[in-house]
């Protein structure tokens, strides 16, 4: 595989014309003003009630304010969960529903050039719906319970999991050929991602433990086998990764849980790995890496499917000698 | 220019392309026609690198599409069949784009997008937003866009397919004009006739095959004209002639007209033409002129279409539209005419049976 040069990053054409487009386009605004109309009241809603537990004198607590800072992260992220697989699955079906793409595939553009353009199209306009809902979360630094640090640590790894998310909706929308297809799936795997990867694990850790008990039912020795490296497979998924982010900023076990609230805690319980092992412990960093590679991975072949010359396995080949045989 | 060979598509198992060979020179304006499903759009789309072929090659200026496919991008212009149209740009925008996805910026860009818009007779809708353009001007706003990088070889798939006879005109003012600065130009339409005084070459396709290719003398010759009448002039009474030609067991039918003029639908190739000649100079008939009636160019596509043969009798010539609508009219007064009437028949029939199968198929 050839590496991708610089140019292929740089702004380029369809970029600029994507956001001319989207910025002509209602819809971005509107979609704001809702984004924030629903941030506003759930602020409001908090902060009023706090108002109200400190006008009858109990002390103000800053665990308030954490958690509400808490809620409207994971709100976020459940907002980007929905919105950017609809902006970008259709990035590319819309071209070609419009019937605007074999002309752009024609111009000197390359495919990477055109699938790069289309992502950071996308991500602008999500990300500039994300960062508008900033001054909300701003609120809760007036009365203090959350750090700069915590607060830019959430709003980076929501930034990058909404990359990680928009590039699945990429791939998929050059995948397919019709938008709701593409829509359908990227929500489908997005699903399959974040539940099915737990659900996986879960099955799995049942069979093992119906093969332990087996295995010490029948020998009188306990095989003490866990699931261990299959719990990995939780580095794709982007629930697991914010979670960790804000169980790590904000010390979960210190007001939810008992234990280690931290994907390390919880591994570490059902696996034979230790809580400081290194590949748990730094698990928000690498699951973010892991994802970026993915990321990636799905963008580069996405610039392969839109390649209209590209070799394909031709399943008529057969039927066609057959038929000339037959003649 | 352009120079295919033995190019081939399947769509599954259905051959689309069977072996098109063709060559375009440069500064030729090439008529590529062919009824529905021809096959056009699909060689067209393998041209400017949208599909894949399955065997043959295709050679843009010296460079092998497949190898070459970037740097024949800054040759080739291409204005597809169907295209839509970006919402939320206007024209000079939509132009402006496209100059950069070429790479052209800036001033350069805009100075470029001003001329293409004046070229096309767009400069008042610079402003208007390009979804909201009436199909002839969406048309020539694409033919400036496939412009925007200045092609040498420009590929048009039925540009004028859509727009009213004004801006057909103007459409094939644009294209001699683009053609005069020798640009190749091919261009894609089912009627013959409209591309007739345009182009200077022709390709005939029909059902993946390349029927016939040349210019249009080229095309008219190799058809085949045994089906149209001869037409003889004779000097004074002409009902000697009809007479004897009444006799030739190969005359169908014999259509005296005003001042000697006498039409024959008479079988037979060249040296049965020849022999009719000597048979009427010898008969002491004082022939003034003698030739075959020159097919008009609807004949001649309809005539490849059917493979070369006129399907049912002769086909209709160019005199011959009046008969058959006098043919009912005759019928019921007389009810035994010479012969018009089962003549006609058959013969009305020809010019539809290509559109027949076309639904058929
Ligand atoms: N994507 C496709 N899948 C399957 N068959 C196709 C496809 N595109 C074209 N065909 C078939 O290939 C044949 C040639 O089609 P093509 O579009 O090249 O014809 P055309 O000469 O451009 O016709 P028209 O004048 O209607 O535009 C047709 O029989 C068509 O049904
Ligand atoms: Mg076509």
């Amino acid at each position: 595989m050839k590496l991708p040069a610089i140019k292929d990053f740089k702004l380029n054409a369809v970029l600029f014309k994507d956001l001319r487009q989207k910025t002509k386009r209602s819809q971005l605004s509107v979609s704001v003003f809702l984004l924030n109309l629903f941030l506003s009241l759930i602020a409001i809603i908090i902060l009023l009630s706090v108002s109200f537990s400190a006008a009858s004198y109990s002390p103000l607590d800053n665990t308030v304010f954490t958690v509400f800072f808490i809620v409207l992260g994971f709100m976020e992220f459940g907002f980007i969960l929905l919105t950017v697989p609809a902006v970008t699955s259709g990035a590319i079906t819309m071209e070609r529903e419009k019937q605007t793409f074999d002309v752009l595939l024609t111009t000197s553009l390359t495919t990477r050039q055109i699938i790069w353009g289309k992502y950071w199209a996308s991500l602008a306009q999500v990300i500039l719906l994300i960062i508008s809902g900033f001054p909300v979360f701003a609120l809760v630094f007036m009365y203090g319970g959350v750090t700069f640090f915590q607060a830019f640590g959430v709003l980076l790894t929501l930034l990058l999991l909404t990359m990680y998310i928009s590039a699945i909706g990429l791939f998929f929308s050059a995948k397919m050929k019709k938008t709701i297809v593409a829509t359908v799936l990227t929500y489908v795997i997005l699903l399959v991602l974040m539940f099915g990867t737990i659900s996986m694990l879960l099955t799995a850790g049942g069979i093992i433990e119906v093969i332990n008990s087996i295995v010490l039912d029948n020998t009188g020795v306990d095989p003490d086998l866990k699931i261990d490296f299959l719990g990995f497979i939780l580095y794709v998924n982007p629930l697991c990764t914010i979670y960790d982010c804000m169980a790590g900023l904000f010390n979960f076990d210190s007001f939810i849980f008992g234990s280690d609230a931290t994907m390390a805690g919880i591994l570490s319980d059902v696996t034979h790995f230790s809580s400081n092992n290194i590949l748990l412990t730094l698990w928000t960093p690498i699951s973010i890496v892991v994802q970026m590679l993915i990321a990636w991975g799905a963008l580069e072949r996405a610039s392969v499917v839109i390649d209209p010359l590209r070799k394909k396995a031709d399943k008529y080949a057969r039927k066609r000698k057959r038929n000339k045989q037959a003649a | 220019m352009l120079h295919i060979e033995n190019l081939s598509k399947y769509y599954g198992t259905f051959r689309a392309l069977n072996n098109v060979n063709l060559h375009i020179n440069k500064g030729e304006l090439f008529g590529f026609v062919g009824s529905n499903g021809a096959g056009k759009t699909t060689t067209m789309k393998i041209c400017v690198g949208l599909l894949r072929a399955d065997s043959g090659r295709i050679v843009i200026d010296g460079y092998e599409v497949r190898k070459n496919t970037k740097l024949l991008k800054q040759k080739v212009g291409y204005v597809p069949d169907f295209f839509g149209a970006y919402d939320n740009l206007t024209s000079i925008e939509y132009l402006n784009f496209f100059a950069n996805a070429y790479g052209i910026y800036g001033k350069e860009a805009d100075k470029l997008s001003e001329d293409l818009l004046a070229l096309v007779n767009l400069s008042d809708k610079r402003n208007h937003e390009v979804d909201g353009l009436s199909r002839g001007m969406k048309q020539r706003l694409c033919l400036a866009r496939a412009l925007v990088h200045n092609p040498d070889l420009l590929v048009l798939d039925e540009p004028a397919s859509g727009l009213d006879p004004k801006a057909r005109y103007e459409l094939k003012e644009i294209l001699k004009s683009l053609s005069s600065m020798g640009k190749t130009i091919v261009i894609s339409s089912h009627i013959l006739p409209e591309l007739a005084e345009m182009c200077s070459s022709f390709g005939i396709i029909d059902r993946g095959v390349m029927k016939m290719t040349g210019t249009l003398r080229d095309i008219q010759q190799a058809a085949n004209f045994s089906s149209m009448p001869i037409v003889i002039v004779v000097r004074g009474d002409s009902e000697p002639a009809v007479q004897a030609l009444r006799e030739l067991p190969a005359t169908k039918y014999v259509r005296p007209m005003a001042e000697g003029r006498i039409e024959v639908d008479y079988l037979g190739g060249i040296d049965d033409e020849v022999e009719l000649l000597k048979i009427l100079v010898n008969k002491g008939i004082p022939v003034v002129s003698y030739g075959r009636m020159e097919g008009t160019l609807e004949n001649v596509f309809l005539q490849l279409m059917n493979g070369g043969q006129p399907q049912n009798g002769p086909a209709p010539g160019p005199v011959q539209a009046a008969p058959p609508m006098q043919a009912p009219m005759q019928a019921a007064p007389q009810p035994a005419p010479m012969q018009p009437a089962p003549m006609h028949a058959p013969m009305q029939a020809a010019p539809q049976a290509p559109a027949g199968q076309e639904v058929a198929r």
